[in-house]
């Protein structure tokens, strides 16, 4: 009897050895796969990306693009001037191959969306998951807009009048206190520093003017929807005028330059020339 | 007489456990080397078709509109792998240029697109299907 009970035990205990190592395996099976199928996927958008970053460098014609890329999206950007003039064609016709084509056959159809014509509304190309921001800049040539977030701290500014029209006056056409250091230097003119903390969340303005009457025109915190932002808007006289821009912030923000693309990335403590003769 | 009964019954049992588990271990560890091959696949497929085009292999062999870059290119894809390379112009599901050295029945592919930007822009799209000499049909 006591024998019995001995064996009953031992096999009770055998079969729930090899019950436990059979839901270990199929634990460690499910997992793995979950796993490959999570690297398939990284891989395969990261390669996506590539994939199109290359092409529009065939496309635009440009020598390099910057590929950013955090937990929720991924960014190809360019800093530099088109060597074609309106690539807009180009684009169409590219957008329309990405979205249909492309990515029915990377089995991904309705997950590619580009947009070409809203620059604040959505990004140029993004995926479900893994987003991929383009963009082609639909502001005027001579608009300039930082696009701001409370990453940023402070915004510095210097400017470099043109010998042949130099700056006649400048000064705070409204200005609203708060948080966001706002400092502008201009060489060569008797406008003095200004360092500022400005509102970010309302519109405080700043004007440049030159002795043939044109303008420079800089707006600071709240710009249409987006607050700690900065917009210039000139007449012409950022082309003949050298203008740094540095931002201090702790994340990366988005501008768009003046006859160029889109530029997002990490502008804490860059500089940037926005306009040059 | 019942002792001698148990022992064989403790012995059967555990024979057949062992047996289960054997079983559980190979198929799991079969289904991993199957995974571990596709994988692999896969890496020459987008490997090779990255390194086509970054290296101007696509875009010379839709200039010349030939399959001899591609033939030459494919030097360096593993001897034990079958491939089928093919180049289609947009929106077109027949290939203008392809370059195989097997048939495969179950494969492995890959695609990628490319732009030619003269004589005016186009756009095409690579396409490698892979899979090994073993399980080619």
């Amino acid at each position: 009897m006591k024998k019995g009970i001995f064996f009953a035990l031992l096999f009770g205990a055998l079969f729930l050895l090899f019950l436990s190592m059979l839901v270990f395996y199929s634990d460690t099976w499910v997992d793995r796969e979950r796993k490959d199928a999570e690297n398939l996927r990284l891989s395969k958008f990261a390669s996506i990306r590539d994939d199109v970053a290359m092409d529009l460098m065939g496309l635009l014609e440009i020598n390099s693009v910057y590929l950013f890329r955090n937990s929720s999206h991924a960014t190809i950007a360019i800093n530099e001037t088109l060597p074609i003039s309106s690539p807009n064609a180009q684009l169409l016709a590219y957008k329309n191959f990405i979205e249909g084509e492309y990515a029915q056959k990377q089995n991904l159809a309705g997950k590619i969306l580009l947009s070409l014509d809203t620059i604040y509304a959505s990004p140029f190309v993004y995926f479900g998951g893994v987003n991929l921001n383009y963009s082609y800049s639909g502001v005027g040539k001579d608009s300039s807009i930082f696009r701001g977030s409370p990453s940023v701290e402070k915004y510095s500014l210097l400017l470099q009048s043109a010998s042949v029209d130099p700056f006649s006056e400048c000064g705070w056409e409204s200005q609203a206190a708060g948080g966001l250091e706002v400092e502008i230097k201009i060489i060569a003119s008797n406008c003095p520093a200004q360092l500022a903390s400005l509102d970010p969340l309302s519109e405080s303005r700043f004007f440049v003017n030159t002795t043939s009457g044109k303008y420079l025109n800089m707006s600071f915190g709240q710009i249409g929807a987006d607050a700690y932002s900065l917009r210039m808007v000139s007449d012409g006289v950022a082309v003949n005028s050298l203008l740094n821009v540095t931002v201090s912030a702790t994340q990366p923000i988005a501008a768009w330059l003046p006859g160029k693309l889109e530029f997002v990335g990490d502008f804490t403590y860059s500089t940037l020339i926005i306009a040059e003769n | 007489m019942r002792g001698i009964f148990f022992s064989i019954d403790a012995i059967l049992a555990l024979l057949l456990a062992l047996s289960i588990s054997a079983l559980i271990m190979n198929t799991s560890s079969r289904l991993q080397a199957t995974t571990i091959a596709d994988s692999q696949l896969q890496k020459i497929a987008d490997d090779s078709l990255v390194s086509m085009d970054k290296s101007g292999v696509l875009g010379s062999s839709v200039v010349a509109n030939s399959a001899i870059p591609l033939k030459e290119f494919a030097r360096i894809i593993p001897g034990n792998v079958c491939y089928r390379i093919a180049i289609y112009p947009q929106s077109l599901s027949t290939p203008m240029i392809a370059q195989e050295n097997c048939a495969c029945r179950t494969y492995s592919i890959s695609r990628r697109s490319f732009v030619l930007p003269e004589p005016g822009t186009a756009i095409y799209l690579a396409e490698m299907r892979a899979c090994y000499k073993g399980t080619s049909g």
